[in-house]
């Protein structure tokens, strides 16, 4: 190994500093993203194929929609009652797998009103490319 | 060379032969095959996915038929047979050894992959290639899904076989004179690749099994009507399928390898940090599964210690970007075909890991989990880094093998073809998976982003068949009817162009490479 | 090294015959065999899938023969234009839709089905009152994993031993819950 290699030993360096630099600030935001907050309201959550159900706290049913209020914290509790689904509002980065026998919870406050889309975003057979549903928000 | 079409050998011979120069050839040959029939879904489904609606395909099931096996044809019948041929065929002369450890368990582990080809083939499973339970225990249909467990079980058996062949030769049968460290990076990689899949494979032969009983209903590990759990399974999948998709890269990089300091006409920057990365990137490969699972629910410290463990994989692949960059600085490069795919590749293989970084930091995670984004990045990987390499060296190995020399003037119109489909088609899916769009759908809305990018994806997907297309024409004449090489030195480089240590194939009557 | 310039046969041309010859044939004769047992490309779901779905292999009540009349019905499966309420007929609100069916024992309902949606159904009639499972033998009209796509039919009937209240539904899992769902009382 007759030649220097210092500018590799540099190389791995700036690697290594930017992948730390990255797993830090993940490791901080997700620790921010996870803490639900105490007064976020209960959305029970069921994903079927082909189709989304919903419970609110207080007991109303919704199928293939959703009401909510723009700026109040909601909390899904997501489950599956047959296979393996995602619950995904992609414009409000909400995604979490629906699993059977478990319930997953995932956490969001609306900040805009309007309709948008809910879609399932894991592969679960024949209509799995068309398990949508629509979110609505109202101002209040 | 051993495929010579003029005056042929009986096809039989070579199908009967252990020796590693016709098995490494019937492997080549198949996993050509099968990247053909897999890029044919591939561009079925490209052509559904143009615009929203029905085009060719008029209904869901086929769709989803049409791309999980597209995946395991890909992944299993295409990336790891070709990594197979590779191997087969040069790692006894890079040892200096006569063939490989057991010539005929060799030839068996061949065999093994055309019935279980037929039977993922014929039966078309439609869960996916990773095959997640609840869906693919109760409720994918019979028989294609028995069909793709019987084959895919196979098919392990049929890696594990070769690994085992590959890791004895290496380290047992090599030349007494060559010192393990002195062994070409080629061999490594195929060193580290086959003991990741010693150590990972069996995983997924157990899962295997259990979703067999699963399905029967003898069994109830992955069911949760009869108290399982759906992702027990993933963790075993994962567990052997990350390190696998390292065990379909490794090779690659080490057949960069040979191209890149040949081409470049200087010896590669630093073996040793080659040997080095190779090692450690096959050991760090194992802490990074579940980062495939981030969406499931896991808890804020696991999803910690895996995004750790596949941060820690990257300075291991950065190690061989700069051992390559560092090698061509100041050489005298000659662009022939294969150092063209291989620099393509190593800039598609950066693409790709970079967009791999920002998968793994977690709240990012929940962009671009299941959406086109990963499509995107893993295809940089398996296309732009993994096919690319592999078809550079099916280039560099043409005169080898057919005595021959392929088109160039078509080759780089191949790889011209190829590159920039490839950058249209992956680096738009990531743009996709941004906007939301989920993987594995047979139809989406109208949304106008959505279309006019799907539409352009179709486009370069196009490009890349015509590419391959002209690949196919090329090999197929050049073998036939291709100027013969000089031996010596096909490329016009200068110096030896091979080991100094040729073989022979006990078949071949003069000149048996 | 010319002492390896003969060919090195390892077994007769013979011998190889015979050997394509028994691979082949078996691959053929299996092939024959496992086409031959037809809609095969989408077929059963696995006895796990079967177990989970309620499908049990006797349901078979004895076969109750017709003493009544006939009471044929015309359904169609129909969808509201954003998918999520499906019905028979007519949509919720609009005459028509689900139409309840008054019959007695012995009588025979017959069913002419009709996709006339744009996604996949299928139709059963059941007493379970919830679920898609249960399905009576003879009502059914192509399967969840096997459905009548947009634009296919087909029939079938159903003649009641007992009394009581039966749903005609459709059998996709979800489909039911979504709105495809009608009572047949049978007195």
């Amino acid at each position: 190994m007759g030649h220097s290699n210092w500018a590799e030993w540099i190389y791995v360096a700036v690697v290594i500093a930017l992948l730390v630099y990255v797993g830090a600030e993940a490791w901080n935001i997700e620790n921010l993203i996870e803490h639900t907050p105490q007064d976020a309201e209960i959305i029970k959550v069921t994903a079927q194929q082909w189709f989304w159900s919903f419970e609110h706290e207080d007991g109303t049913k919704e199928v293939g929609e959703i009401h909510l209020k723009k700026d109040h914290a909601y909390k899904f509790e997501i489950t599956s009652k047959d296979v393996n689904h995602n619950f995904n509002i992609p414009e409000f980065v909400v995604l979490m797998d629906a699993v059977p026998g478990r319930i997953n919870t995932v956490w969001f406050s609306p900040n805009q009103a309007g309709e948008f889309d809910i879609q399932c975003r894991e592969y679960c057979g024949l209509i799995h490319y068309n398990m949508r549903a629509k979110l609505i928000v109202e101002d209040v | 060379m051993v495929l010579e079409l003029r005056k042929a050998r009986p096809v039989w011979q070579i199908m009967f032969s252990t020796h590693h120069t016709d098995v490494g050839l019937m492997y080549l040959i198949f996993s050509i095959l099968a990247m053909f029939i897999g890029g044919a879904m591939a561009i079925a489904l490209r052509v559904e996915l143009f615009a929203p609606g029905a085009q060719l395909i008029q209904d869901s099931m086929t769709f989803n038929r049409l791309f999980t096996i597209h995946g395991t044809t890909m992944i299993f019948l295409f990336l790891l047979p070709s990594a197979a041929a590779v191997g087969n065929y040069l790692v006894p002369i890079m040892v200096r050894y006569k063939d490989m450890a057991y010539p005929k368990l060799n030839a068996i582990a061949f065999w093994m992959i055309p019935p279980a080809a037929a039977l993922v083939w014929l039966g078309m499973a439609d869960f996916g290639w990773y095959a997640n339970p609840p869906y693919s225990v109760i409720s994918s249909p019979a028989p294609a899904a028995e069909m793709w467990i019987f084959g895919l079980k196979i098919l392990g058996v049929s890696s594990i076989l070769g690994s085992i062949n590959f890791v004895v030769t290496i380290l047992k049968c090599k030349h007494p004179d060559l010192s393990l460290g002195k062994v070409p990076l080629l061999a490594w990689s195929f060193l580290s690749s086959s003991i990741i899949v010693l150590a990972a494979m069996p995983t997924f032969a157990a899962a295997l099994i259990m979703l067999l009983t699963d399905r029967l209903g003898a069994t109830g590990f992955f069911n949760p009507a009869m108290g399982g759990d759906p992702i027990a399974y993933q963790h075993l999948f994962w567990f052997t399928f990350h390190p696998e998709v390292y065990v379909l890269v490794i090779p690659a990089i080490g057949m960069m390898y040979e191209i890149i300091p040949r081409f470049s006409r200087r010896p590669i920057f630093s073996h040793g940090s080659g040997v080095f990365a190779f090692v450690l990137l096959a050991i760090v490969a194992f802490a990074s599964w579940a980062h495939h699972m981030f969406a499931t629910g896991m808890t804020f410290t696991e999803k910690t210690v895996f995004m750790v463990g596949t941060l820690a994989a990257v300075p291991a692949s950065a190690m061989h970007v700069f051992n390559f960059l560092a090698t061509m600085w100041n050489g005298r490069i000659k662009f022939a075909t294969p150092m063209m795919f291989a620099v393509g590749g190593i800039a598609l293989f950066f693409a790709a890991g970079a967009g791999g970084v920002v998968n793994t930091a977690m709240p990012l995670d929940f962009i671009t989990h299941d959406s086109y984004w990963v499509v995107g990045h893993f295809h940089l990987f398996v296309f732009g880094t993994i096919a690319f390499g592999t078809i550079g060296f099916f280039y560099y190995l043409f005169p080898y093998v057919t005595g021959r020399m392929y088109n160039e003037k078509w080759g780089v119109v191949h790889f011209i073809l190829a590159f920039v489909g490839a950058c249209i088609t992956f680096f738009t899916q990531h743009i996709l998976g941004l906007f939301g769009m989920p993987r594995r759908i047979y139809d989406y809305p109208e949304i106008p982003e959505w279309v006019s990018m799907n539409a352009l994806i179709s486009v370069g997907a196009m490009i890349i068949l015509v590419g391959m297309g002209i690949f196919l024409v090329n090999l197929i004449y050049s073998a036939a009817k291709g100027k013969p090489a000089n031996l010596e030195d096909p490329f016009g480089l200068g110096g030896k162009y091979y080991y100094p240590f040729s073989q022979r194939n006990p078949h071949h009557g003069e000149g048996g490479y | 090294m010319s002492e390896h310039d003969e060919t090195i046969w390892r077994t007769s041309s013979g011998r190889v015959g015979k050997m394509m010859a028994i691979l082949g044939g078996t691959v053929i004769v299996g092939a024959i065999i496992f086409f031959a047992l037809g809609d095969y490309w989408i077929s059963e779901l696995s006895p796990a899938g079967k177990t989970f779905a309620g499908i049990t292999d006797e349901e078979d009540a004895p076969t109750v023969t017709q003493t009544g009349e006939d009471i044929p019905i015309t359904l169609d499966f129909i969808e509201s234009k954003d998918f999520r309420t499906l019905a028979f007929n007519a949509l919720p609100g609009e005459p028509g839709n689900n139409p309840t069916i008054n019959a007695n024992v012995g009588d025979r309902i017959i069913f002419n089905i009709l996709n006339a949606g744009k996604s996949f159904h299928a139709f059963g009639v059941t007493s379970n009152e919830e679920g898609f499972g249960g399905i009576l033998s003879g009502t059914d009209v192509a399967a969840a994993n096997n459905p009548l796509k947009p634009g296919d039919g087909g029939t079938s009937e159903f003649i009641p031993g007992e009394p009581g209240t039966y749903y005609y539904i459709c059998t996709v899992p979800g489909h039911r819950e979504m709105g495809m769902v009608g009572t047949i009382i049978v007195e």
